[in-house]
C-alpha cells in the first residue's frame, strides 16, 4: 500500500517542486529588471521622451515624501537620467565645479552599477562620456572630440548624479549652478 | 443484441477514458498552480530581508560585499533592488545596515538609541534612520540623518541619538516618531583602501538603547 502511494505521489511531488523551482528562480532573477522598469515608467515624462532636449531630471532634496527610490539619502542632491540606447547613443557631460563629493553613477537595466566617475577621478576636468549599445544598434558615426566611449551592458539604463549637500539651504546657489553644468542627451550625429 | 452490447461497452470505455483525462487534467492543473504559488512564495521569502547574502558583520552592522557589483548573485541583486535600489559599488561607497542594537534586540522607532564611537574611516560618512519599508521616517523637524559634516565630536569620538522626540541634552539627534521597525544605515563615501579591502576593519559604531521606549 505504502509503495503504491509513493509510486503515485512521488512523481507528482517532483512535478510540483520542478514547477516551483523554475518559478522561484525566474521570479528572483527577473525582479531587479522589473523594479528598474517600474522606475523607468515612473520617471517624469518630459525627461523620458526620446526627443527630450535634456534628459537630466532634478530631484529636490530627499525627504519622507520621496517614495520612488528606496533608501534615499537626505544628505545628497540627486539628478537622474534614464536612457534607451536603441534610440541613439547617449552623451553625458558633467562639470559641477564643487569642492565637496559628487559622482556620476551608471546603472544597467538589472541594477548593476557598471561605472562611477567621482570628483576625485575627474580631477577637476569635465566628464564627457558617450554611452553606446552593446548590441551595436545605432552605433555612432563619429565620436565627439574628447568624449570617452563606454559600452553599456544593457540598452536600457539609469544614470544618477549625487552631490553632497549636508546644508542645501546654505549651498543652494552653488549646487543649482552645478546642476546647470550637467547634461544628458542623445547623440544624433 | 450483441451489436448493442458492444456499442454500450465502447461508449462506457470512451466515457471512462474522458473521465480519466479530465481527472488527470484537473490534478495536474492543480499541481501546476500549487507549484507556481510555492515558487512565488519561496522567492518572496528569499528576497524580503534587506540583509545581504554575502555580507560582513561588524558589531550590529552588516554590509553586502557585492552591492551594485556585476558579480552579485541573483538573490543579492533582488534584495538590493527591493531595499536599496541604485546603490554604488563597494569601491565608491559601502553601506552598513543595522536592524538590531548591540544586544541583538530589534530596533524600534519608539525607542531611543545612542550611536557612538570613533569616526568611520571614510572621506565622508553619514548615519540615516529608515522605517522598515526602507523609506525616510516622516517628522516635522526633517531630521533624518547625521553626517561627518554636522556630528558633534568629543575627544575624537562622535555620539548621536535616535529618538521619537528631541532629548534634552543630545547635540546630534535623528527623529524617529511612530512605532515601527527601524533600519539604521551607515554610508561610507570614498572609504579608505583598508575598509574597501576588508570592511570588517570598520570602526563599528556602538548602538545602545537608552531609557524606556515610549
Amino acid at each position: 500500500m505504502t509503495s503504491v502511494t509513493l509510486k503515485t505521489w512521488l512523481p507528482r511531488a517532483i512535478y510540483v517542486v520542478a514547477i516551483a523551482t523554475v518559478v522561484h528562480v525566474t521570479a528572483v532573477a527577473y525582479l531587479p529588471t522589473g523594479v528598474m522598469n517600474t522606475l523607468f515608467r515612473r520617471f517624469p515624462a518630459d525627461y523620458a521622451r526620446p526627443d527630450a532636449a535634456e534628459r537630466f531630471a532634478r530631484s529636490p532634496m530627499a525627504d519622507a515624501t520621496m517614495r520612488h527610490i528606496t533608501m534615499p539619502s537626505p544628505d545628497l542632491l540627486y539628478t537622474a537620467c534614464i536612457y534607451d540606447l536603441t534610440h541613439a547613443p547617449l552623451r553625458v557631460r558633467a562639470d559641477p565645479k564643487l569642492e565637496n563629493y559628487w559622482s556620476v553613477a551608471f546603472y544597467a537595466g538589472n541594477t548593476d552599477n557598471y561605472l562611477v566617475v567621482n570628483d576625485r577621478g575627474a580631477n577637476g576636468k569635465p566628464v564627457d562620456i558617450l554611452l553606446v549599445s552593446t548590441s551595436g544598434v545605432k552605433a555612432p558615426k563619429k565620436v565627439p572630440d574628447g568624449a570617452r566611449v563606454v559600452v553599456a551592458p544593457t540598452d536600457k539604463g539609469f544614470i544618477l548624479v549625487r552631490m553632497l549637500a549636508p546644508d542645501y539651504a546654505a549651498q543652494k546657489d552653488k549646487l543649482e549652478a552645478a546642476r546647470e553644468r550637467l547634461s544628458c542627451t542623445y547623440w544624433r550625429d | 443484441m450483441a451489436k448493442n452490447l458492444a456499442k454500450k461497452k465502447r461508449s462506457r470505455a470512451r466515457n471512462a477514458a474522458q473521465s480519466h483525462f479530465l481527472h488527470r487534467g484537473l490534478l495536474y492543473g492543480s499541481l501546476t498552480v500549487l507549484g507556481i504559488l510555492l515558487g512565488i512564495f519561496t522567492a518572496w521569502l528569499s528576497v524580503r530581508s534587506p540583509a545581504a547574502i554575502q555580507s560582513v558583520t561588524v558589531g550590529a552592522w552588516h554590509a553586502s560585499l557585492l552591492s551594485g557589483s556585476a558579480d552579485a548573485d541573483i538573490y543579492t541583486r533582488a534584495r538590493i533592488a527591493l531595499s536599496a535600489l541604485v546603490v554604488l559599488n563597494r569601491e565608491e561607497t559601502i553601506y552598513f545596515l543595522a536592524t538590531a542594537d548591540d544586544k541583538g534586540e530589534p530596533l524600534r522607532s519608539r525607542c531611543s538609541y545612542r550611536i557612538s564611537g570613533a569616526p568611520p574611516q571614510a572621506r565622508w560618512w553619514s548615519i540615516t534612520a529608515y522605517a522598515d519599508d526602507m523609506y525616510l521616517i516622516p517628522n516635522a523637524e526633517k531630521r533624518y540623518s547625521i553626517s561627518s559634516a554636522n556630528v558633534a565630536l568629543d575627544g575624537g569620538k562622535f555620539s548621536l541619538v535616535t529618538a521619537p522626540s528631541q532629548p534634552a541634552n543630545a547635540k546630534s539627534w535623528i527623529a524617529t516618531p511612530g512605532d515601527r521597525g527601524l533600519v539604521l544605515t551607515l554610508r561610507l563615501y570614498n572609504p579608505t583602501p583598508l575598509i574597501v579591502a576588508n570592511p570588517a576593519t570598520l570602526n563599528a559604531p556602538a548602538i545602545e538603547r537608552i531609557g524606556d521606549c515610549t
